[in-house]
């Protein structure tokens, strides 16, 4: 306890001395953690335009591969003229279509989804919510944000090379992204000259920041926390960046090994994925999935860590099961490290692992299936609240519980003979990455948009964008499940060309399908605008936030929004009571106890 | 109208709504094309089977979740003055919704294994079965029969591309091997999908219950055919890698292999093939336009 108030004063005396910050090292190279949260936040949203707009081309030449619309405005790289009957009619070529699938998933997942969670919001959140001045290794934390432009640079320029971006998919599977202009022929493979070793060497660099932001996390959670503040009294957002942080730590170098190999195969001659030269392209898989499985917990803790605070500010009741949950979080990323093959059950490995890991795969839906039920615990006999953080947070649960669910499927190695590499698979990555995650980060922003900018957003609007993005989201995934069951495959150019007659036939019926989830696609793009407005609108005039808006108990409402340099004034809080405390008698006529409120009581 | 009297009008306008969607939609979507494919395979049922129990599960699950979701959002709504129940829990819910969940996936897990061994662990001996070479290349499917002599790599064998030539009612054990890439074979019907890893040969089976004749007159469709997907992405043509799956009943097989083994002799074999035993991971690039093909095609 008197360690972590030593440390946190001496980092109060470190930065005392630095009053005369200049514009550059107060907001640009900064090393004080809101700040680099928030330029993450700007970061990542901006990249998720990019992955949007990605997306968005994909469905495009989905619903219409016979004449894409508007298709005389791109240039020919992107849609080929032709004449047909008479008629001139724009199609897109496999080359750019395999792009736009590979660069969808690599910028979402590398670029938009783990940097949200984890960079913007286990910057602003960790030490704010444990009560310390700023993490353990501030100039780290900013390095930590910095190195994300170069990985940011090597990504684009991969858009502009010759031969075009990566295009072996986000899993970048040898031996496609092994290819080269090798064996004596000048034409490429698409992606295959410079865009996929710059893919390669962007992520490796990603991960490094990734690694870096993790061990801050880890060691200020440890290290840090304020008087009174256990373990047992952290916030579940804390409990589950601090695990997730543990999971970035352990399985992103083993993305970086693979990556690394891909890198040496590629660029030295290697042969580790090789199999003329006595490699083994299932290698690969191997250690990409041990890295990529933890990493979809990664994706998706800390948005249940998030939804937890804000269901029970907004339901003004304590988190039901508050140690289970915590001991939950703790079994999914434990699991989720013997769980990787399930992601390779057809894939030529030996079929007797796909018992084993049918096993462990149904068995982590178990910690997952008790947080929704403490979550629906915790809204029971609630007095709720339904603003736009709370909206997005009752999105969350409900739209996690089918993506979850659509995950029984594919345990069950039988069934995924048939749906892997299917849309099933599809809808439900997009169920619980966006119906997850991005709803959990969206309601994230609402909640603790205030403690950020010191303004409050439009609920009015935030309502607005909740709702109509939850209805256009599931126009557009729930029609995957559809779409996957009928045996449409994953990252195939054309469905069914009804123009020209091309095509499985056998996806006749579900075309339509297409179309109509391109059209709710739109709509769910069109809908963000009204999320950026707001943002941009709040950020300009919002009206002034108070401390604490929402009347909760964690810690970072003790001080004032935005947060000052250094958190807390001259006094670290000392810390009373847990964080759910609401609804409490000894409270008098309020609803909620802060965690940092002392009573007198002994 | 009392508030209450709305409230229980729009909750149980809410679940009618639900019911007839519940029972509605799958009928819909039987007669629109939106459910499983036909199964012809002969252990297609029990995936089936596997897939609709699963359904079930879910579906309650989901119902029983977003129930309880739905009247939370509806009944406590907040109400100035009134504090919500200061609970933090309870040992025993927990304990039930831990061990009944842990149950019904243990349960699942198990139950699925013998299914799982039979199709993918296991391929069956027969005198009768009929084994095909399956050559995957950038962006074609080569099959590889072995003729009325039954060994592979002689002068009767039989060469189709784009066109798995079986028969109905015996085994079809398939040897599989890619030229390049990882493909995946995926026959929606026959409820068979394997991914071809080059460098190796991967052994698979299955049997199908139905000749494509058969269909095609159940369907009023002359050109129905079966089909094959890819479902690995294997580069820009991976889309096209689409072929067909025809099927005999086992005399016209047995008549069609006698057939094209006696004519095959006149033929030289695809010079693809001489790389059948190769360890393969081999990348033969195409142009840009995606067009497969063997060696030949491209002088």
């Amino acid at each position: 306890m008197s360690t972590a108030v030593g440390t946190a004063e001496h980092v109060e005396a470190h930065h005392e001395e630095h009053h005369e910050l200049g514009f550059i090292r107060k907001y640009i190279f900064s090393t004080d953690h809101k700040i680099i949260g928030i330029q993450f936040l700007f970061t990542g949203l901006l990249m998720f335009v990019l992955g949007g707009a990605l997306a968005l081309g994909i469905r495009w030449q989905l619903a219409w591969p016979y004449d894409l619309p508007f298709g005389n405005l791109f240039p020919e790289s992107v849609a080929k003229a032709a004449t047909v009957g008479g008629n001139t009619v724009y199609t897109m070529g496999g080359e750019f279509y395999t792009m736009l699938v590979t660069m969808h998933g690599s910028v979402m997942i590398f670029f938009v989804i783990i940097p949200l969670l984890t960079g913007a919001f286990g910057n602003f959140l960790i030490p704010l919510q444990i009560g310390a001045r700023d993490m353990a290794f501030p100039v780290l934390n900013m390095l930590s944000y910095w190195l994300v432009w170069p990985a940011l640079v090597l990504m684009i320029t991969g858009f502009f090379v010759d031969g075009g971006h990566a295009a072996a998919g986000w899993t970048a599977y040898p031996v496609l992204s092994e290819a080269q202009t090798a064996y004596g022929t000048e034409v490429p493979t698409p992606g295959s000259t410079m865009g996929q070793t710059l893919w390669c060497a962007s992520v490796f660099f990603l991960g490094f920041a990734s690694i870096m932001g993790a061990v801050n996390y880890v060691t200020t959670i440890i290290k840090m926390r304020a008087p009174g503040m256990t373990m047992f009294r952290m916030p579940l957002s804390t409990w589950a960046l601090f695990i997730t942080a543990i999971l970035v730590v352990f399985g992103t170098p083993v993305l970086a090994s693979a990556l690394f190999m891909l890198m040496v195969d590629r660029v030295l001659g290697g042969t580790f994925f090789r199999p003329a030269q006595g490699g083994q392209p299932l290698l690969w898989q191997h250690v990409f999935w041990f890295y990529s499985h933890p990493a979809v917990y990664i994706m998706i803790l800390p948005g249940m860590g998030f939804v937890s605070d804000i269901l029970s500010t907004f339901a003004r009741k304590p988190i039901f099961g508050y140690k289970p949950m915590v001991y939950s979080i703790c079994a999914i990323a434990g699991l989720g490290f013997i769980v990787w093959g399930h992601h390779m059950f057809q894939s030529g490995m030996n079929p007797a692992l796909g018992m084993t890991f049918m096993v462990s795969t149904m068995m982590i839906a178990l910690p997952s299936a008790i947080k929704t039920f403490n979550w629906l615990g915790t809204l029971w006999r609630s007095n709720m609240i339904l603003t736009p953080a709370m909206q997005n947070a009752l999105a969350f649960v409900s739209m996690f519980v089918i993506g979850g669910l659509s995950g029984i499927f594919m345990a069950s190695t039988p069934v995924d003979i048939y749906i892997h590499d299917t849309y099933f698979i599809v809808g439900h990555i997009h169920y619980v990455l966006f119906g997850g995650s991005m709803f959990a980060i969206f309601g994230a922003i609402y909640y603790w948009f205030p403690k950020m900018f010191g303004k409050m957003m439009n609920s009015k609007l935030g309502t607005l964008h909740t709702v109509l993005s939850f209805i256009f989201f599931n126009c557009t995934f729930f029609t995957m499940h559809i779409l996957g069951v009928a045996g449409h495959p994953r990252r195939i150019a054309i469905g069914w060309d009804k123009v020209n007659n091309i095509g499985y036939e056998f996806l006749k019926d579900v075309q339509p399908l297409n179309e109509f989830m391109t059209w709710s696609a739109l709509g769910l793009a069109a809908t963000q605008f009204i999320f950026a407005f707001n943002l941009v609108i709040s950020l300009i005039a919002g009206k002034k936030a108070g401390n604490n808006p929402w009347k909760a108990n964690t810690l970072e409402w003790e001080t004032t929004s935005p947060a000052p340099h250094g958190n807390f004034g001259p006094t670290i809080p000392t810390v009373y009571r847990g964080p759910y405390e609401y609804a409490h008698p000894d409270a008098g006529d309020e609803d909620y106890l802060p965690q940092a409120r002392n009573l007198g009581k002994a | 109208m009392r508030s209450s009297t709305r409230r229980i009008r729009s909750i149980s306008g809410g679940l009618w709504s639900l019911a007839a969607l519940g029972g509605g939609v799958p009928a819909h979507a039987q007669g629109m094309g939106w459910t499983l494919p036909e199964n012809i395979s002969t252990f297609g049922g029990e995936i089936d089977h596997l897939f609709y129990l699963i359904s079930w599960i879910t579906g309650l699950t989901l119902v029983a979740t977003f129930a309880v979701l739905g009247y939370s959002i509806l009944k406590f709504r907040h109400k100035p003055g009134v504090k919500a129940q200061h609970i933090h829990g309870s040992h025993k819910v927990e304990i039930i919704w831990t061990l009944v969940p842990a149950g019904i996936l243990l349960f699942l897990a198990l139950y699925q294994t013998k299914t799982w061994a039979r199709i993918k662990m296991d391929i069956p001996a027969s005198p009768d079965n009929v084994t095909v070479q399956v050559f995957a290349k950038q962006f074609e499917w080569n099959f590889r029969l072995p003729g009325t002599d039954g060994q592979f790599g002689t002068e009767d064998d039989i060469y189709t591309i784009n066109d798995l030539h079986i028969p109905r009612d015996r085994n079809v054990v398939l040897e599989m091997r890619s030229y390049d890439v990882i493909h995946s074979l995926f026959m929606p019907h026959l409820r068979y999908k394997q991914d071809i890893m080059p460098g190796m040969t991967i052994r698979g089976w299955f049997q199908s219950t139905k000749s494509t004749e058969q269909a095609r007159t159940e369907r009023g469709n002359p050109d129905f055919k079966y089909e094959i997907a890819c479902t690995e992405l294997c580069g820009l043509g991976h889309h096209e890698m689409r072929a067909k799956v025809t099927i005999d009943s086992p005399s016209d097989f047995d008549a069609w292999v006698a057939k094209e083994s006696a004519a095959a002799a006149d033929f030289a074999p695809p010079e693809l093939w001489e790389n059948w035993g190769r360890a393969g991971g081999i990348l033969e690039i195409h142009d840009l336009e995606g067009h497969g093909g063997s060696h030949d095609d491209h002088e």
